[in-house]
């Protein structure tokens, strides 16, 4: 077990519940390294997981304070959270089933409202854990269990929707740009407002072996590595393209949502105190 | 330029000063370590582990160059890499 692994996770959830050669590790190492080089502890953060293939191995590995929400809903609990206790970081690592599909909503909203959380969406561009379903992420053409023929429905990105709603930070990368995670999460948790990172992994058991055609651990995240550069090993462009880096930074420019209700909480209540004394 | 490289390079500059440990009892034989490695460190065991996959060992440490990309690549937690005599 690596040093950060032994500083942060809970040894019990060692070794992961991840099939093999699956990203979500390797993100989940990145994200210990924002935090150690941030100088958190296990106390400061609060991790929450919703349900899915991300869902199930992240849930309960940290070894601080952490939540499972059903479905799509682990930015209501969060939200309820970081009302209760401001001072806190929180790290919501959902999938793009939470995320994108399921719970849109509680997504827009949070950002809407500039909630003091961070979203880490791993994205594997599929329903993975229930045999390779078709997601709102999966590139458009490509076969899943679902879509035998061909994704016929076209994508959509989450994070130009987030950007609309009123994130305050907004960045995407893959799971082959280990050093611009590392760089990007640290400014997200930095970022005292709503802050989106939405990274794609590699899946071997079901949509590399459905759209791919392999399940072979390093075809499918040179897969990646190929749409992350434009570029195959060949020379030759490839189909589309991911464009990576940071997408919005307006860091600090909004109020945090936990602030504003407080301050009309104080408002409130001198109001009120006020009239009472007339 | 593919991510895996097939050819390996011959250590250089300041090889040999590094610890690898390779957590054997939790590695899943994705084999990222092996082929992202520059210079050959890694080799497949010929036995299982307790869950049942061929792990990674560290067969060279001697090559290691300390670039740390098999420990940022690692998806199970299981590489660690420090410089020898560091706690």
């Amino acid at each position: 077990m690596n040093k950060l692994a032994k500083k942060y996770l809970r040894p019990s959830q060692i070794p992961t519940k991840a099939c093999h050669g699956c990203g979500i590790g390797m993100i989940e190492n990145w994200l210990l390294q924002a935090i150690d080089e941030m100088g958190l502890k296990q106390d400061d953060v609060i991790f929450g997981t919703g349900i899915g293939c991300v869902g199930r191995q992240t849930f309960a590995t940290w070894g601080g304070d952490n939540f499972g929400a059903t479905h799509g809903r682990a930015l209501a609990v969060a939200t309820g959270l970081k009302l209760a206790q401001p001072d806190k970081k929180y790290l919501i690592v959902v999938g793009d089933g939470d995320a994108a599909s399921i719970g849109t909503s509680h997504l827009i909203h949070a950002a809407r409202r500039n909630l003091g959380v961070t979203v880490i969406c791993e994205d594997n561009m599929g329903y993975e854990s229930t045999g390779g379903q078709f997601s709102p992420t999966t590139p458009a053409g490509y076969v899943t269990n679902s879509s035998p023929y061909g994704m016929v429905e076209p994508g959509f990105d989450p994070c130009d929707v987030v950007k609309a709603a009123g994130a305050t930070f907004v960045a995407e990368t893959t799971a082959t740009q280990w050093h611009q995670t590392v760089k990007i999460v640290k400014k997200a948790l930095a970022n005292d407002g709503f802050s989106f990172v939405h990274v794609r992994f590699p899946c071997n058991e079901n949509f590399g072996a459905y759209a791919l055609g392999t399940r072979d651990t390093l075809k499918n995240l040179e897969w990646i590595y190929e749409h992350t550069q434009g570029r195959k090993a060949d020379g030759t462009e490839t189909d589309f393209t991911w464009e990576t880096g940071i997408k919005h930074d307006a860091s600090n420019s909004r109020p945090e949502f936990s602030k504003v209700l407080r301050d009309m909480n104080a408002r409130v209540r001198a109001d009120l105190a006020a009239r009472a004394g007339t | 330029m593919p991510l895996f490289k097939a050819e390996k390079k011959p250590p250089k500059g300041p090889a040999g000063r590094w610890d690898v440990v390779v957590g054997e009892e939790m590695c899943k034989a994705c084999g990222f370590c092996l082929h992202i490695c520059p210079v050959d460190v890694f080799a497949w065991r010929k036995a299982p582990n307790r869950i049942g996959w061929f792990p990674m060992y560290t067969a060279h440490e001697e090559n290691c160059i300390g670039c740390m990309l098999c420990y940022q690549i690692c998806p199970d937690f299981c590489i660690d890499v420090s410089v020898k005599g560091a706690a």
